[in-house]
């Protein structure tokens, strides 16, 4: 099972570019769709007020036909090790510095791989970082939306493209490029 | 913080805690002992709140749905599950025409809103223990 | 219960008592001790949608998805092993 933690801008694009993949795909995510975040996010006018794993995962079974397992729940570190049980790569698309602790000491703890994904507001850059060399920072304020005018979505896309790319990489091959991207280019940090 | 039940009549009431051994910040354990509260107090029985220990929009799980749909099959009739975050709740119910649970407007949820409130406040307040088992 | 008046029942086979519907009855007929959940859900099918359980009212559309098996071994003061089911009741994750 691959999860994905946050299905907001950067996550429901990764999950979109994933939905194929054998190992199935579990998404996390506590928070409703609001009227701003179909401007820029994998969900639909139709999923309003929904939860956002729920409603990704029903826009999927509608759409291609492909299941998704969905855990509605914040990840807190209470219930990270019945959130993430089962997973063989966890994918880090969450926006506030708190659940990226989590998901990096479990992951940790857990010996299991993880790619973590962070996108920047003014869409200047994201950033794809595997674990080993990932330090979490505290961007902007905890859970602050981003792209909320959808002016970056084309970006946002690459990004989420980019990772899925890499998370595919890994599955392959184990290989781990981690890599920062702006709009005029790529560029592979390790 | 940890998962944390109640089980309320048709009028708000809380008839039974359910604190079970095992349960932890993600889940409350299947449990023969809450079955049977729920079957002994059928005739009076509103429904079930359970807490999800976090702060923001409360949302029922796949389990949450299926414990709903197979608790209402085995009494034979509709219950309300309220699911409670520390900051919102939501009111599950199912509707009948479309086959599927759906949140309820809280203005329908018809108890006494003093002693509710006064309900969820403790319900949230046990949930603020550590794990158990 | 009066155990005298029950039949004791092989010790490698049960009494099977479903919940459905708000109402309760036992099997007819003894089912072995250590039939799978899967089995005695399909059993518990079969029966209902016949009529064929004493106390449950038949109904073709009865599904016993999500229900669970819960067993007890005959002892003193119950002579028979006896097998449950009703619905799951977990919450959460």
């Amino acid at each position: 099972m691959i999860t994905i933690i946050g299905v907001g801008a950067l996550g429901s694009h990764v999950a979109l570019a994933l939905r194929n993949l054998k190992q199935g795909l579990r998404v996390i995510d506590f928070d409703n769709v609001e009227q701003k975040n179909v401007l820029a996010q994998f969900h639909t006018k139709m999923s309003l007020r929904r939860n956002k794993a729920h409603a990704l995962s029903q826009t999927f079974q509608g759409l291609f036909g492909v299941k998704v397992d969905v855990v509605p729940h914040k990840l807190t570190n209470d219930n990270k090790n019945e959130v993430l049980k089962g997973s063989e790569l966890l994918i880090d698309c969450t926006d506030n510095i708190t659940a990226r602790e989590i998901i990096k000491c479990w992951a940790k703890d857990n010996q299991i791989p993880c790619l973590h994904g962070a996108l920047s507001a003014d869409g200047t850059f994201a950033r794809i970082i595997w674990d080993e060399v990932f330090v979490a920072d505290a961007e902007g304020n905890e859970g602050e939306a981003t792209c909320i005018d959808g002016e970056h979505l084309p970006f946002f896309m690459l990004a989420a493209s980019t990772m899925a790319i890499e998370a595919e990489r890994f599955l392959k091959s184990g290989k781990k490029h981690s890599i920062q991207l702006t709009p005029s280019g790529t560029i592979r940090l390790i | 913080m940890i998962e944390t039940a109640f089980v309320f009549d048709i009028e708000g009431k809380i008839i039974y805690w359910h604190e079970p051994h095992g349960r932890s910040g993600g889940s409350l354990p299947d449990s023969r002992s809450l079955w049977l509260v729920l079957w002994e107090n059928k005739v009076r029985l509103g429904g079930v709140a359970h807490s999800h220990p976090w702060d923001g929009p409360a949302d029922a799980s796949h389990t949450d749905i299926t414990t709903f749909s197979a608790v209402e099959r085995g009494l034979g009739k509709n219950l309300i599950w309220p699911v409670v975050t520390m900051t919102e709740i939501s009111y599950w119910l199912l509707n009948e025409n479309v086959g599927e649970y759906q949140c309820l407007h809280p203005d329908w949820v018809n108890f006494d809103k003093e002693s509710w409130m006064k309900n969820i406040k403790e319900l949230r307040q046990k949930s603020q223990g550590g794990n158990h088992g | 219960m009066d155990n005298a008046l029950v039949p004791v029942v092989d010790a490698n086979m049960a009494r099977l008592t479903i919940t459905y519907n708000g109402q309760q009855g036992d099997l007819p007929d003894a089912v072995p001790y250590d039939m799978t959940d899967a089995d005695l859900k399909q059993v518990a099918t079969e029966c209902v949608h016949n009529g064929d359980i004493p106390g449950i009212d038949a109904d073709n559309d009865a599904n016993f998805v999500d229900f669970v098996v819960d067993r007890f071994p005959a002892r003193d003061d119950v002579r028979f092993n006896r097998l449950s089911l009703r619905p799951k009741t977990p919450f959460g994750v």
